[in-house]
């Protein structure tokens, strides 16, 4: 039942903070992969390095879209310059998620259509 | 006429239908194979179908040029003036409704067969020579122009003669007159003879002499005097003369350093050179290549004033002419002067072996092939005043001709075999006639008394409409090209391809071969670019569906998606972008907070990517699941095949517009 109720609103949340990965040698090849899907445990085995946090992360932005597209967004105050970049992705982000779900709604509902039949 | 021998055909078949007898089968016979030919024979009324025809034996050649032919054979030969030789050609067009402009070369050829030494006309005239009709010479138009040809081509198609005395006026004599009136003599006086005369025989001494030979006896005695076999051989036998020609240059002189030279008028060339030299790439080598060129000029212009103003020099112009003629580039007379017919022999042949030549991506020649080419005909650049120097090598453009025109020197031999044939075949003919025909005649006889008897009232209907054909075919333009002006240039000579057909035909199909070897190299090019898109597609596809599977696999499981920033130099660590989408889609970046613009760029590219190829993978895999699904259905195979022809032919009209 949660996982319904969940279902109706849609939640994106971006988080930041100096987060960056130490690189030893052996990165050189293993990083012409780097717009692969990777788990991070493995990468970060993989590469031989570590996250290097400083722990101080802080909620960028965050948004919630209703059922009835009801938005609420949420946007840190004091934005440095690098920082507004980071929102404009975060807004790409819910909407590229919003596409997904509406996607998947189309396809699961019954007599869907698929993009192929579309052109066609 | 027509109509009442059909309905004699229909009552004689019924009559046979219903009473097999013996009277029957010989009236229906009659009919049959005497009188439906006369009315319904194709093409020519005098080309019996009942009969083999003499013509099916002699090269194939059309009927007006046949007569052009005769004419050009019989003045050459003396038999007719040049006057009636212009007359003719005047008149010509009117010859199909006036036949008796014809008169005079019937007289001509009546002459010249009674000269003639050849078995097989007594079998082809019946009765005396002087009897002989237009209708009888137009049966055996194609044998007499063949047999006649032999004694003015250049060939070796004539047969040294058995006996023949110098002074004869037969046709070897003719012949002897016309070959040295047009090989060697540079005296006008000959320019009328057309028997040769024991008078004559000093040009013949000087012609061996010229050609460094020793055939003729030292002292003859002018009465016995008998021209030997190799005389004949090298006089009729264009290519023979030529190798001899060349072993008696003069010491010293190179077979190549046998060149003409002459001046030209070349302003339209040197526009024509100027747009070449505009060309930017090909610049340099068409430097390097003139300036070999110029060279290669320069040492021919010097060799060509060794030789210039002799005899060797004008026998070289004159056996060029002759190849040229026979290889139908010159129409013009062979009198060892070069003009501007001549040069423009030499034109076209030189403009014909650069098209049929392997060519280049930018269409010019390949090099090593121009300097072939530069070799026989080589044209210097002209100067301010628009003058420019040709300069012609004769060994190489003789060689170039022979690719046209290669002599059969086996003629000979065939020739004897050939009449033989046709005299059997003659023989057995006329034998098979006199026995099937009875008292009243043979049948072509009867078909001429039939046609006398016929008056203008009775012309079947049909013929009117032949006679149309025939005119159109006698007065068409077509053959001008062949046949130019003939009545105002008289000296100039007709061409007919006697031997050289096959070879112009191997020409012809290398023309062929090159233009489609040009086509296909022009349409590689687009067809692979298609193709290339084609591929480039597919395995985009194929790429998305499987980027979209692990995508997919990834979300279903729960793990982001990373972007590694740019490494600045000297640093040892990188940026992360991650984002990561709960199966709800909710989602969690979490962004480094000094990643670049770049970096965060390709972020959003790469979650859109992630997006667009999770559902391409999804959309493809739901289409086959169904499409599979429906092959349970009735012509299921069909409907699939039937929809995978519309999404290729989709694809392939997103790839035409992309070209596009």
């Amino acid at each position: 039942m949660s996982f319904l109720t969940d279902l109706f609103s849609l939640d994106v949340i971006t988080i930041t903070g100096d987060i960056q990965i130490k690189i030893v040698e052996a990165d050189a090849t293993k990083r012409e992969k780097r717009l692969s899907i990777v788990d991070f445990e493995g990468m970060f085995e993989k590469i031989k390095g570590g996250v290097d946090s400083t722990a101080n992360l802080r909620i960028l932005a965050a948004t919630r879209v209703e059922v009835d597209r009801d938005t609420t967004n949420f946007v840190a105050s004091n934005l440095t310059d690098e920082e507004i970049p980071l929102v404009k992705m975060h807004f790409e982000a819910v909407s590229a998620a919003s596409e997904g779900r509406s996607a998947i709604l189309a396809r699961l509902k019954p007599g869907g259509r698929t993009e192929v039949e579309v052109a066609e | 006429m027509t109509r009442a021998t059909v309905e004699q055909f229909k009552q004689q078949c019924k009559a046979f239908d219903q009473a097999a007898s013996t009277d029957a089968a010989t009236d229906l016979g009659q009919t049959v194979e005497e009188e439906l030919p006369l009315a319904y024979q194709i093409p020519y009324e005098t080309m019996n179908a009942a009969e083999p025809s003499l013509l099916e034996k002699a090269h194939t050649r059309h009927y007006r040029g046949l007569w052009h032919e005769l004419v050009q054979h019989l003045t050459d030969l003396g038999y007719l003036t040049e006057h009636q030789f212009i007359t003719y050609h005047k008149l010509r067009k009117e010859i199909p409704d006036e036949p008796r402009l014809l008169l005079p070369v019937l007289q001509a050829t009546v002459q010249y067969l009674g000269e003639e030494n050849w078995p097989l006309l007594a079998q082809m005239f019946k009765g005396k020579l002087a009897d002989i009709q237009l209708p009888h010479l137009e049966e055996h138009l194609g044998h007499i122009v063949e047999r006649i040809s032999r004694y003015t081509s250049f060939d070796g198609s004539l047969p040294p003669p058995e006996e023949y005395q110098v002074g004869a006026g037969n046709c070897y004599g003719r012949s002897l007159a016309f070959r040295v009136r047009t090989l060697f003599t540079l005296d006008a006086k000959l320019r009328d003879v057309f028997v040769f005369e024991p008078s004559h025989l000093k040009f013949l001494y000087s012609f061996q002499n010229l050609i460094g030979l020793k055939f003729l006896p030292p002292h003859p005695q002018p009465n016995e005097a008998v021209i030997p076999e190799e005389c004949w051989q090298i006089l009729c036998d264009v290519d023979r003369l030529f190798d001899r020609f060349k072993e008696a240059r003069p010491e010293g002189i190179g077979v190549n350093k046998i060149v003409l030279s002459y001046p030209l008028n070349a302003k339209d060339e040197m526009e024509g050179d100027s747009e070449d030299d505009d060309e930017g790439e090909e610049e340099d080598e068409d430097k390097f290549l003139r300036g070999r060129e110029r060279r290669r000029g320069r040492r021919m212009t010097k060799a060509s004033k060794i030789l210039a103003d002799t005899g060797y020099h004008q026998m070289a112009i004159r056996i060029l002419q002759v190849k040229l003629w026979q290889t139908h580039f010159y129409i013009g007379a062979v009198d060892g002067a070069w003009g501007e017919v001549s040069h423009r022999a030499v034109e076209s042949l030189i403009e014909q072996e650069e098209a049929i030549l392997p060519q280049k991506n930018n269409g010019k020649p390949k090099r090593k092939h121009r300097l072939a080419i530069a070799k026989a005909f080589f044209q210097t650049p002209a100067d301010n005043d628009g003058q420019a120097t040709v300069v012609i090598g004769f060994n190489a453009m003789y060689e170039l001709l022979q690719n046209y025109h290669v002599a059969p020197r086996a003629m000979k031999q065939s020739s004897t075999a050939e009449d033989d044939e046709m005299a059997t075949q003659l023989t057995q003919l006329h034998k098979e006639i006199a026995t099937a025909d009875d008292a009243s005649g043979s049948r072509r006889e009867r078909r001429r008394n039939r046609r006398r008897n016929n008056n203008e009232e009775e012309v079947i209907p049909d013929e009117e409409d032949f006679r149309q054909l025939d005119d159109q075919l006698l007065n068409s333009d077509d053959f001008n090209t062949l046949y130019p002006n003939l009545a105002e240039t008289p000296q100039r000579r007709v061409a007919f391809a006697r031997k050289s057909f096959l070879s112009g035909i191997k020409r012809g199909f290398v023309h062929i071969a090159n233009w489609i070897k040009k086509g296909i190299k022009k349409l590689l090019g687009p067809v692979f670019g298609f193709f290339k898109l084609i591929t480039g597609k597919i395995r985009a596809g194929i790429q998305q569906f499987l980027r979209g599977f692990r995508y997919l696999g990834h979300f279903l499981l729960g793990r982001p998606i990373v972007t590694f920033g740019k490494r600045a130099p000297g640093s040892d660590t990188v940026e992360v972008l991650a984002t990561k989408f709960s199966l709800d889609f909710d989602g969690v970046n979490l962004i480094s907070v000094t990643a670049g613009r770049e970096d965060i760029q390709r972020h959003v590219n790469h979650i859109h990517d992630m997006k667009d190829s999770m559902f391409y993978f999804i959309d493809t895999t739901l289409s086959i699941i169904k499409m599979i699904s429906k092959l349970a259905q009735p012509g299921g195979w069909v409907l699939l095949g039937w929809q995978i022809a519309r999404m290729v032919a989709g694809e392939l009209v997103d790839v035409v517009k992309m070209v596009a």
